[in-house]
C-alpha cells in the first residue's frame, strides 16, 4: 500500500508541478522566437508519423506545394501555379486517364543547400506507392498515379504526373502529398532496403525544405528551429521558433497565462480555457477559427438494435444537441446536422434535423417495438433491457460531459447508457478503427474543401479483418445510392456537380443516421498579439505555423 | 454521512440541472456545484460510499488472499513455501502503479468491482509474507504441538489454532489498506481510468476538478479534504489498532 500512498504523493506533485514550470521556463535570449506550446508530442516527423501534431511541426519544417490559406484557397508556394484544364497543363485523357504538368519555382534549397527539384518529387512517389515500404497511413491517392515522369533531364524543374483514373484534385496536391523528402540524403537507404525506410534516424532529425531547420529534439520537453535564411519566399523575420510538449492541458493553460509559452496549438483547450486566457493574460490574443471538425456519435450498425433506422432517429431526437452547445460552448460550436460544416462548398442546409422531442423519440422506438419495463426502461420484444455503452477518449472533458448529459436525457426515452472510456491509446489505436464499440462511439474528425471522405462513407471502407482494417465506415454504413454517389463523385471533375452530389449525400447520412451529428468544434488556438500576421486555418493539416516565415514580432 | 447518503442527501444523485452551472458554495448547494449544475454536497456523499466501499472490500479481499497463502506458505514449508513466496517476490518487486494502468485499460468497463480486482490482484501480497511470519513462528510452539499431538487435522490446525493467532496484524494491515486503496482509486481516477462518470468517487471528482481549478477551485477542494481526512483516520485507526493488539508494545 506504500506504493499507493506514493502513487498519491506523486498526483500531488503534479499538481503543484504547474507552478515550478511557470517558474523555470526561459526568457528569450535575444532575437526574434517565438515558443510554441503543444499538448502532444510527435512519434516522428515526416511521413510515417501517426500523431495529428506532427502536422503542426512539419508547417513549419517543410514548404508545400500549395497550402491553404486561412481563406481556404489554395495559394501555389513552391509551384509556378496551379495547373488547369483550361490553361492545358492538367489534360484528361480518354479512357479517363489524366496528365498533370507541374512548373517548379526555381530557388528552393534543402536545408543542406541542394536544390529542390522535380527528382525529389519522383522520389517521394515512388517511396510512398511502393507496397514493401511499411506504416504508410494513407495510399488512396497515391495508388491512382501511375508514374511521375521528368521529360526533360536538363530541366529538373518540370514534372509531368500520370493519372490512371479521375481524380478532381490532381491539380493541388501532385500525388497526395504537400511535402516531399530529399533523394540525396534518403534514396540510397531506401533502395537498399524499402521495408525499413521508415526507421531511417532521417525521421527524427529530417532535413526539410521549409522556412524554419530542424536544431534540435529533445525527448519529452521541446524542439528548437532556427530560419533558414535561404527560404526563397524570404528569410523569416523570426529567427527561431520552439515547440514545447507540455502533455497535461491544465499545466499548458498554466504556462500560457503566465505567458511562458507565446502560442499554442493542439492544446485540448475548450471554450472555457479560451475565456479564462482571455480574463488573465490580456497579452494573448484567442482565435477561435471556424473549421471543419465533425463532433459525433458513430453508431454501430450490426447491433441488433441499432440495425432499426427508427432506433438512431429516435436516439438524435432524444438528445437535446442544442442545449448541450449553448450551456458547454456558449453557443460559440453550432450544432451538427450533418459532417460538413456550413463554410464548406457542398454543406446542404437542408437535410432533417432532429430537434429535441423526446415524445417522438419514444413514438419511433415504440414503433420499433421497445415496451417500458417496471423500471422505467425499455425492453425489445424477447424482453431484453435496452442498455448501450457510449465509448470515448478517457480524460476527455468535455466528451465526458456530453456523455452524462445523453446518459440523462437517453434515460427519460428508456434507453440505460453506459460509459466505457479508454486511454486513447488503446481507443483510437484499437476499439474505434476495428469496430469494437458495441453500441456508440465519440470521434471528431478533422476535414478540408478538398475532403471527399469516400473512405468513410463507401460501403468498401467498412474496417475488417478481410480488408486489414483499412477503411474508416466504421458504423458499418451500407447504402446503395451512398456507394454510387461516392463512386462518382471521386471522379468527379466539376465542382459544381461534385457539391450537387456532396449535397444528396448528406441528405442520406442525416436521414439514415448511422452517425449522430454533435456539433462542429471550433479551431482554437491562441498567440501572443505582439505576433502579427498569425493567421490560423482551421483545417486539418494547415496549423498556426503554415505561414510562419510571415510572422513579425514587436517586442523583441 | 456516506451510507446514509440516498436519505440525507440535499438532492438526487447525478441529476443534471445546466442552469445551475458552477455556482459558488451557498445556502442552497452548501458545496457549490459543479460543471453540469450537479449539487457537490451530494456527490461527496455518494462518492464516499464508492470511495470506502473500494477501501473496505479491497481490505477484506487481501486478508482473506493473504490469510490462505500466507498460512498454507508457512504451515506446509518447502516447496510449497518456495513457489508462493517467489510469486509474492516477483508481484512485490513490480512497480504498481503502471501496472495498474496497463490492467485498467485492457480491462474493460468502469465499475467498483474492477477496480478492487485489479488493486486486490496485486495487493495481497503483504499480508501474505505477515501472516506467514507469523505461522512460522507459531507452528512450532507448545499449544500447536499440542494440539497435532491430540490428533487435530491439518486444516483444524491451521484455522482453529494458527490463523487466530495471527490475526492481529492482519487486522492492522487492513485498516491501513483501506486508506491505501482508496488512495489508489484516487490516482487511478486522477489519471483518467478509475471509476467511470457519471458515478462519482472522490478521485475521479478531483480529476476533473483539475480543469477547473482556475474558476471553480470547490470542486477541487471538497474532494480533496476528505481524501486528506478519510486516510488521515485509518492511518491513526491502524496505529491505535497495533499499539493495543501488539502486546509487545505493552511491555
Amino acid at each position: 500500500m506504500r506504493t499507493h500512498i506514493r502513487a498519491s504523493v506523486m498526483v500531488l506533485c503534479l499538481v503543484s508541478l504547474a507552478v515550478p514550470v511557470v517558474a523555470t521556463a526561459g526568457a528569450p535570449a535575444g532575437g526574434s522566437q517565438v515558443t510554441i506550446g503543444l499538448a502532444q508530442e510527435p512519434d516522428q516527423l515526416g511521413e510515417f508519423t501517426i500523431m495529428a501534431v506532427a502536422s503542426v511541426i512539419h508547417n513549419a519544417l517543410w514548404g508545400f506545394v500549395a497550402p491553404f490559406n486561412d481563406k481556404w484557397v489554395r495559394t501555389p508556394l513552391m509551384v509556378e501555379k496551379l495547373p488547369t484544364i483550361k490553361d492545358g497543363d492538367w489534360q484528361v485523357l480518354p479512357n479517363k486517364k489524366m496528365r498533370v504538368t507541374w512548373k517548379l519555382k526555381r530557388g528552393f534549397t534543402w536545408h543542406d543547400g541542394k536544390p529542390v527539384t522535380a527528382l525529389d518529387y519522383r522520389f517521394t512517389y515512388a517511396m510512398k506507392r511502393n507496397p514493401r515500404v511499411q506504416e504508410i497511413q494513407d495510399r488512396f491517392i497515391v495508388r491512382k498515379v501511375d508514374n511521375i515522369l521528368v521529360p526533360n533531364p536538363s530541366d529538373p524543374y518540370t514534372m509531368v504526373v500520370q493519372w490512371n483514373e479521375q481524380w478532381p484534385f490532381a491539380n493541388t496536391d501532385p500525388f497526395g502529398n504537400q511535402i516531399i523528402y530529399p533523394r540525396h540524403i534518403l534514396e540510397s537507404a531506401y533502395l537498399k532496403d524499402p521495408a525499413r525506410i521508415n526507421r531511417h534516424p532521417y525521421w527524427r532529425a529530417p532535413v526539410a525544405n521549409g522556412p524554419y531547420r530542424f536544431v534540435e529534439w529533445v525527448g519529452g520537453s521541446h524542439m528548437t528551429f532556427e530560419a533558414y535564411e535561404k527560404w526563397a519566399p524570404g528569410a523569416p523575420k523570426v529567427k527561431r521558433i520552439t515547440f514545447r510538449f507540455i502533455l497535461d492541458s491544465t499545466v499548458l493553460l498554466a504556462n500560457q497565462i503566465a505567458g511562458n509559452v507565446d502560442g499554442s496549438e493542439i492544446n485540448n483547450f475548450g471554450i472555457t480555457e479560451m475565456v479564462e486566457i482571455e480574463r488573465r493574460n490580456p497579452a494573448i490574443a484567442t482565435h477561435y477559427t471556424e473549421a471543419l471538425i465533425w463532433e459525433r456519435i458513430d453508431i454501430n450498425l450490426d447491433n441488433e438494435w441499432l440495425k432499426d433506422k427508427r432506433v438512431r432517429q429516435a436516439m438524435a431526437y432524444a438528445v437535446d444537441r442544442e442545449t448541450i452547445v449553448r450551456t458547454l460552448f456558449q453557443g460559440k460550436q453550432p450544432v451538427a446536422h450533418s459532417w460538413l460544416a456550413p463554410r464548406h462548398p457542398a454543406y446542404n442546409p437542408n437535410v432533417k434535423k432532429y430537434s429535441y422531442d423526446p415524445a417522438r423519440a419514444k413514438t419511433l422506438l415504440a414503433e420499433a417495438g421497445f415496451t417500458p419495463g417496471a423500471d422505467g426502461i425499455l425492453r425489445d420484444s424477447s424482453g431484453k433491457r435496452v442498455e448501450m455503452t457510449i465509448m470515448t477518449t478517457a480524460g476527455n472533458a468535455v466528451r465526458e460531459q456530453v456523455q452524462q448529459i445523453m446518459k440523462e436525457q437517453l434515460k427519460e426515452v428508456g434507453i440505460d447508457l453506459r460509459i466505457d472510456n479508454r486511454p486513447s491509446s488503446v481507443f483510437l489505436g484499437t476499439i474505434a478503427p476495428r469496430r469494437q464499440f458495441p453500441h456508440m462511439a465519440i470521434i471528431g474528425s478533422l476535414f478540408t474543401p478538398e475532403s471527399l471522405a469516400y473512405e468513410r462513407w463507401h460501403s468498401t471502407q467498412i474496417p475488417s479483418a478481410a480488408n486489414n482494417w483499412e477503411g474508416q465506415n466504421r458504423p458499418g454504413w451500407r447504402n446503395a445510392e451512398v456507394d454510387r454517389i461516392m463512386d462518382q463523385v471521386i471522379g468527379e471533375l466539376d465542382a459544381d456537380k461534385r457539391n450537387a452530389l456532396l449535397k444528396r449525400q448528406q441528405e442520406l447520412l442525416a436521414e439514415d443516421v448511422p452517425s449522430l451529428s454533435l456539433y462542429f468544434r471550433l479551431n482554437l488556438t491562441t498567440m501572443r498579439k505582439t505576433v502579427r500576421n498569425v493567421k490560423p486555418t482551421g483545417l486539418g493539416g494547415y496549423h498556426i505555423p503554415w505561414n510562419a516565415w510571415e510572422w513579425v514580432r514587436t517586442d523583441q | 454521512m456516506a451510507v446514509l447518503a440516498p436519505w440525507i442527501a440535499p438532492y438526487p444523485s447525478d441529476r443534471i440541472s445546466l442552469d445551475s452551472r458552477w455556482k459558488v458554495p451557498s445556502g442552497g448547494h452548501l458545496f457549490g456545484t459543479d460543471e453540469l449544475g450537479r449539487d457537490v454536497l451530494t456527490r461527496i456523499m455518494y462518492a464516499g460510499r464508492i470511495s470506502l466501499v473500494i477501501g473496505f472490500v479491497f481490505a477484506i479481499n487481501i486478508s482473506v488472499i493473504g490469510m490462505i497463502v500466507g498460512a498454507v506458505s508457512g504451515f506446509y514449508g518447502g516447496k510449497v513455501d518456495g513457489v508462493l513466496m517467489r510469486l509474492v517476490d516477483i508481484l512485490l518487486s513490480v512497480p504498481t502503479l503502471p501496472l495498474y494502468l496497463i490492467m485498467a485499460a485492457l480491462i474493460p468497463g468502469g465499475g467498483v468491482s474492477r477496480i478492487i480486482l485489479i488493486f486486490t490482484a496485486f495487493g495481497w501480497t503483504g499480508v501474505a509474507r505477515l501472516v506467514r511470519g507469523q505461522v512460522l513462528t507459531l507452528k512450532t510452539q507448545d499449544f500447536v504441538e499440542a494440539a497435532r499431538a491430540m490428533g487435530a487435522s491439518e486444516t483444524r490446525l491451521i484455522l482453529r489454532h494458527l490463523l487466530p493467532n495471527a490475526l492481529a496484524p492482519v487486522i492492522v494491515a487492513a485498516t491501513l489498506a483501506v486508506g491505501g486503496a482508496i488512495l489508489g482509486e484516487s490516482a487511478l481516477s486522477y489519471l483518467g481510468l478509475g471509476i467511470a462518470p457519471p458515478t462519482p468517487s472522490w478521485g475521479n471528482m478531483l480529476q476533473r476538478a483539475q480543469e477547473y481549478i482556475w474558476n471553480a477551485s470547490w470542486l477541487a477542494i471538497f474532494p480533496g479534504f476528505f481524501i486528506f481526512v478519510t486516510v488521515l483516520s485509518f492511518n491513526f485507526l491502524g496505529d491505535g489498532l497495533r499499539d493495543a493488539l501488539d502486546p509487545r508494545l505493552k511491555v
